[in-house]
């Protein structure tokens, strides 16, 4: 299910609207995976504050989403773009990469939420299939 | 026996009370079928299906788009008994539908964002979305169960 010229193009185009909110976007999307994936919480046992919208999930939230935005500006090479993303992951964070579709999930249903007129069906495939190739990209360096 | 709290129980009846099966119904359809384009094998008789814009304007698409989500109601009305309220569509999913039972979660995905979509973040709160999401578990885990 590799990324068309016409995914691409969407999905670029889709995130460059989207960007100038990412504080917010990464902030919900952190937020719902802990509190509707409280397996989720296991990862951050380290952190004072794990509820919605404290200042941790806020900032680590914004992380996140700036990690996929940066992804976007690589999605014509994925694999290279993100090996040191992919290394982290898989030997430091060790992070189990069920967890990236659940994250992947969230990302979608913030977007959803947030940008409803522009969350066409042809936007969420294309976003859903970028987000698919992300993940596969970041489990690469894990075994 | 699942165990709903009250706030649980309050979340998903207060938005299934402002959900029109009409309006909702066939956009989570609609979009079942543009996201994952390998649903469509269960449509075959419903014509044109080749675009986007072809299933977003395709009549049966909204139709049938009602009649699934208003399946829903039943579960809702019976919170405590799901699996018993969908023994029979269970039985016809699995023996005359023949619908590989992995596709519930798909429609379970596109009904979220369809509901993400109309709710915005004042209502479709984390809580809120935990709830609904455990609510569509129930409910797929309950049409899963007659499979054999």
């Amino acid at each position: 299910m590799s990324l068309t010229a016409k995914d691409k193009a969407t999905g670029k185009a889709f995130f460059n609207k989207v960007s100038p909110m990412a504080e917010q976007i990464g902030e919900e999307v952190l937020s719902r995976t802990l509190t509707v994936y409280p397996q989720t919480k296991t990862y951050f046992s380290h952190w004072k504050d794990l509820t919605a919208g404290s200042a941790q999930v806020r900032k680590h939230g914004l992380t996140v989403l700036q990690g996929v935005l940066r992804a976007v500006e690589l999605i014509d090479n994925l694999k290279e773009g993100l090996l040191n993303l992919s290394e982290l992951h898989a030997f430091i964070l060790r992070v189990d990469p069920a967890n990236f579709k659940i994250i992947s999930h969230n990302i979608l249903v913030v977007l959803a939420m947030l940008f409803p007129d522009d969350f066409t069906p042809e936007v969420h495939v294309a976003v859903d299939k970028f987000l698919s190739q992300v993940n596969l990209v970041l489990s690469e360096k894990y075994r | 026996m699942v165990e709903w709290t009250d706030a649980e129980r309050s979340a998903i009846t207060g938005l299934w009370g402002k959900i029109s099966v009409d309006e909702m119904g066939p956009q989570a359809l609609a979009r079942l079928l543009i996201v994952f384009p390998w649903t469509q094998r269960y449509f075959a008789s419903f014509g044109n299906l080749s675009s986007p814009a072809a299933i977003m304007g395709n009549p049966k698409v909204a139709a049938h788009g009602k009649v699934v989500m208003g399946g829903l109601d039943r579960a809702v009305k019976n919170l405590d008994n799901v699996k018993a309220t969908y023994a029979q569509l269970s039985k016809l999913h699995s023996e005359k539908l023949h619908v590989d039972p992995d596709n519930f979660v798909l429609l379970a995905d596109c009904i979220t964002v369809c509901a993400a979509m109309k709710f915005g973040p004042s209502a479709f709160t984390p809580d809120v979305q935990e709830a609904w999401q455990k609510f569509l578990c129930v409910v797929v885990a309950a049409l899963r169960r007659q499979y054999h």
